[in-house]
């Protein structure tokens, strides 16, 4: 199959997708914007951009079953370079196209409380983000509190996720993409459903 | 962006590969408030010890747009922070400034700038030894064991028999700290007056340790607390002078020894800050 | 009046300026070429190939004489470099066995197949100082040393492991090698993580280990199996071909150490082994390695760690000679700040007890 180009000026790209990761890993609900998409890529939404700054050969990927396909593996393979994984526990990044068949956290890596950074970060489509309704988040980042609407999502997953708090340094960050819209639930910040 | 970028590296001198390995610590390191995040340091252009950490997450997330601060010791124009800021004009063409409140990342060694920081700037903090129990346990197998637990019962003794001894905490500076209510955190060599300035901060606070390979953070708006007792709580230890240059009074003080007769004087430590504020004394006008 | 002090931008112009004239020397002599450094420095240019973990005879020579002759600081330039590079994979096993010899003794057997090859070396110089090495003409009688083509020659480890009278390693690991440039470390660390750190490790810190196992401090009963140096071939096996290309030629000095016996009830009484394995002709960090890797062996060996050389935590958190000159020589920095928050507590500590000195007089007095 012919392979897309890679996105041009990829360091200046990697960077700025990077920086929003980072403002909403650092401001756990606030809504960031990646800029514009790579349209050659299979992934949905802006995903092939977060998995072109954050993926190489050291980070196994685990797939939900409408994005394993032949050419989101190629464009992976191609453009990070990082292993496909069939366990979600074994993969540092699962990225979840439909947001009812996001695996189980207990399928996922939570790290160990010595590496607790041994842990599965969650790359996962919503149908809407906002901060106008949805789940109270408090915690670090966070002055007071607020809160984050992702629309649908497989039932009891907030409640996996409430449950995983007293464990805390092992956990589960979440990074929810919306359009070119993201937003972060890190572990370290608490949910009230 | 008219400095000449020197050719032949990769923006920020760091490879892609490096970079994307190195924001994943970070990402992983604010997730997890105070815990250290082991990750694989690479060789710098500069020696170990000399700010490797910090050059390197301040490399790997420094973009076009940013405009960097370096400091060492609280000044612009200490000559290790004029080599920092050399290398990222050279690899990175990014603009610099020596104003606190206009640059977006500052890059520090030993203090935190006298002027408020706000939201959005992150503060890279230069980190020799990132673990706070190393120098009462040198094992990494141990030390790692007691974040895990949280047993961090053997401070405590330390700061109470400096107490028993002395009368006082005899930790002045890398004066430890519980981020977010569970891990003891190393806040680097940076006196113990800074202390409360990390504390529910607005900006982003990145830990980077070269030699030591670990990366670790403070959200903004996250809890730090200096470790003390209900009966010996802790003291900033403010100086009781005000900068005998700019005359500000609450700051951190450098003392300048002026002849061999005993005669000292005590300047702002943060040269910046006293530059202003004596611009602020003498030609307010000046002052946008 | 005093005044901040300024000008941290031009000192260092100024210092770099100097530094570049003192490196130079005195103007009318002719000034050394690197390719000079790669063929009569060759210890110095395997030292520092060795140290900074990349085999490149010009670079290494372009880095000593960068460095004024200092060869932690080359190691440092080196290292700086390869960090920059493109990582593609890694060789497959270099065999040993196949090397073209140079040089090859046992201490163990007076003859063995292969032969004892004394080679280049300074063993059984009289270390007299030759004042006219800078005679011209002095220097032509050496002949040439050449790397012999010959049959694989078998190593001693291996004619002892025929009668089973020593531990051989397995063949194969658990997934690939341990890349230590790669993964900040982890303890225990496993022996091919360990191994590549006492490779880089500074040879006189593993010297000095090495030297203590041999007075008690972690004894190891070692003799000199052999060591060999040569040269041997490289190969890289490229998935995109599906064959092993070779990468051409290194040198390399290897030292097996035929340790202290072990055995019990249920296990037969064998040799242990420590090893060694360097760039270039490097017998000192060879053996020094061999002896250190051995002595970091005793956890797994089920003997007591007692001693220094054994504390894998010790000896491998403190071996890299870059790290250690870099956070020792960083104590040149400024460290205004520190100091005077330390300089502050002593006056306040020093008031109060003179104050508690004056009451004590007192009350004595009263």
């Amino acid at each position: 199959m012919a392979l897309a180009p890679a996105i041009d000026d990829g360091a200046r790209r990697n960077q700025s997708v990077f920086r929003a990761v980072m403002t909403a890993m650092a401001h756990p609900a606030r809504i960031e914007r990646v800029g514009d998409r790579d349209a050659n890529c299979p992934l949905p939404d802006c995903m092939g951009d977060l998995a072109h700054a954050l993926c190489d050969f050291e980070t196994p990927v685990w797939l939900d079953s409408a994005l394993d396909r032949a050419n989101v593996a190629d464009w992976l393979r191609f453009h990070t370079g990082a292993p496909l994984v069939r366990n979600p526990a074994l993969a540092a990044f699962a990225f979840v196209s439909d947001p009812m068949a996001v695996p189980t956290l207990e399928s996922v890596a939570l790290g160990s409380d010595a590496y607790p950074d041994r842990s599965t970060t969650v790359v996962m489509v919503v149908e809407v983000l906002s901060n106008a309704s949805g789940v109270t988040v408090i915690g670090p980042g966070i002055q007071g509190a607020a809160q984050l609407e992702i629309g649908r999502a497989r039932s009891g997953l907030w409640d996996e996720r409430t449950a995983l708090q007293p464990l805390f340094p092992r956990g589960v960050d979440f990074i929810f993409v919306c359009g070119d819209s993201i937003a972060a639930i890190p572990r370290s910040a608490m949910i009230e459903v | 962006m008219s400095a000449p970028i020197a050719t032949g590296y990769n923006f920020a001198y760091l490879d892609e590969q490096t970079k994307r390995m190195i924001r994943r610590a970070i990402l992983k390191a604010i997730a997890i408030p105070g815990y250290q995040v082991p990750f694989a340091s690479r060789e710098m252009p500069m020696p170990y010890g000399w700010g490797t950490g910090g050059v390197q997450v301040t490399a790997a997330i420094l973009g076009p747009d940013d405009i960097l601060k370096v400091i060492d010791q609280g000044s612009d124009d200490t000559t290790n922070a004029v080599s920092i800021r050399r290398f990222f004009q050279k690899t990175a063409g990014v603009a610099t400034t020596t104003h606190t409140s206009k640059a977006t990342i500052i890059q520090t060694r030993h203090r935190i700038p006298e002027d408020a920081v706000k939201e959005g700037q992150t503060i890279v903090f230069q980190v020799p030894i990132p673990e706070p129990l190393r120098f009462l346990e040198p094992r990494e197998t141990e030390t790692r064991t007691m974040h895990a637990l949280q047993e961090y019962g053997l401070m405590h003794v330390k700061l109470y028999e400096d107490i028993a001894r002395h009368g006082h905490i005899a930790t002045t500076y890398a004066y430890p700290v519980r981020v977010n209510g569970r891990y003891l955190m190393d806040p680097s060599p940076t006196p113990k007056f800074d202390n409360p300035k990390m504390d529910m901060s607005p900006a982003l606070q990145l830990f980077g340790a070269g030699r030591e390979k670990r990366i670790y953070a403070i959200p903004p708006y996250t809890s730090v607390v200096s470790l003390d007792f209900e009966d010996h709580p802790f003291e900033r230890g403010a100086p009781d002078r005000p900068c005998a240059l700019c005359g500000s009074t609450g700051v951190f003080l450098d003392e300048v020894v002026t002849d061999d007769k005993g005669a000292r004087m005590f300047v702002c430590s943060d040269t910046d800050f006293c530059e202003r504020a004596l611009m602020r004394r003498t030609a307010p006008e000046e002052i946008a | 009046m005093y005044v901040a002090v300024k000008g941290g931008e031009r000192a260092i112009d100024a210092a770099h300026r100097l530094l570049a004239r003192a490196r130079r020397g005195d103007r009318s002599l002719p000034p050394v070429e690197s390719a000079q450094i790669v063929e009569q420095l060759t210890l110095a240019v395997d030292r520092v190939m060795v140290e900074g973990s990349l085999y490149d005879r010009e670079l290494a020579a372009t880095a000593i004489k960068q460095a004024r002759g200092d060869l932690i600081e080359a190691i440092f330039l080196v290292r700086a470099y390869r960090t920059t590079l493109a990582r593609f994979g890694y060789s497959d096993p270099v065999e040993t066995r196949e090397m073209k010899l140079a040089r090859r003794i046992s201490a163990t057997f007076k003859d063995l197949p292969g032969g004892q090859v004394l080679g280049p070396t300074f063993d059984y110089t009289h270390r007299l100082i030759d004042f006219d090495t800078d005679e011209p003409g002095s220097d032509d009688a050496s002949p040439d040393h050449a790397y012999k083509e010959r049959a694989a020659t078998p190593r001693v480890a291996e004619l002892l492991a025929d009668e089973g009278l020593i531990e051989r390693p397995s063949d194969s690991i658990d997934g690939p090698p341990a890349d230590i440039t790669r993964e900040a470390p982890t303890f225990p660390a496993r022996r091919d993580a360990r191994l590549q750190t006492l490779a880089r490790a500074d040879e006189g810190y593993l010297l000095s280990l090495g030297y203590s196992t041999q007075r008690g401090y972690g004894r190891s009963h070692p003799f000199v199996g052999e060591i060999r140096f040569g040269e041997v071939d490289i190969e890289f096996f490229a998935e995109e071909v599906g064959f092993a290309v070779p990468l051409g030629r290194i040198r390399l000095t290897e030292c097996e150490m035929v340790n202290q016996f072990k055995g019990s009830g249920t296990a037969p009484p064998q040799f242990t082994t420590g090893y060694g394995l360097a760039f270039g002709q490097s017998e000192r960090k060879a053996i020094a390695m061999a002896l250190v890797d051995r002595a970091l062996r005793a956890q797994e060996l089920g003997e007591e760690c007692v001693a220094p050389a054994q504390d894998q935590e010790f000896v491998l958190s403190h071996a890299d000679n870059v790290q250690a000159t870099g956070f020792v020589e960083h104590l040149k920095l400024p460290h205004y700040v520190d100091f005077q928050s330390e300089l502050s507590l002593v006056r306040l500590l020093r008031a109060e007890f003179d104050a508690a000195q004056t009451t004590l007089a007192r009350e004595a007095a009263e």
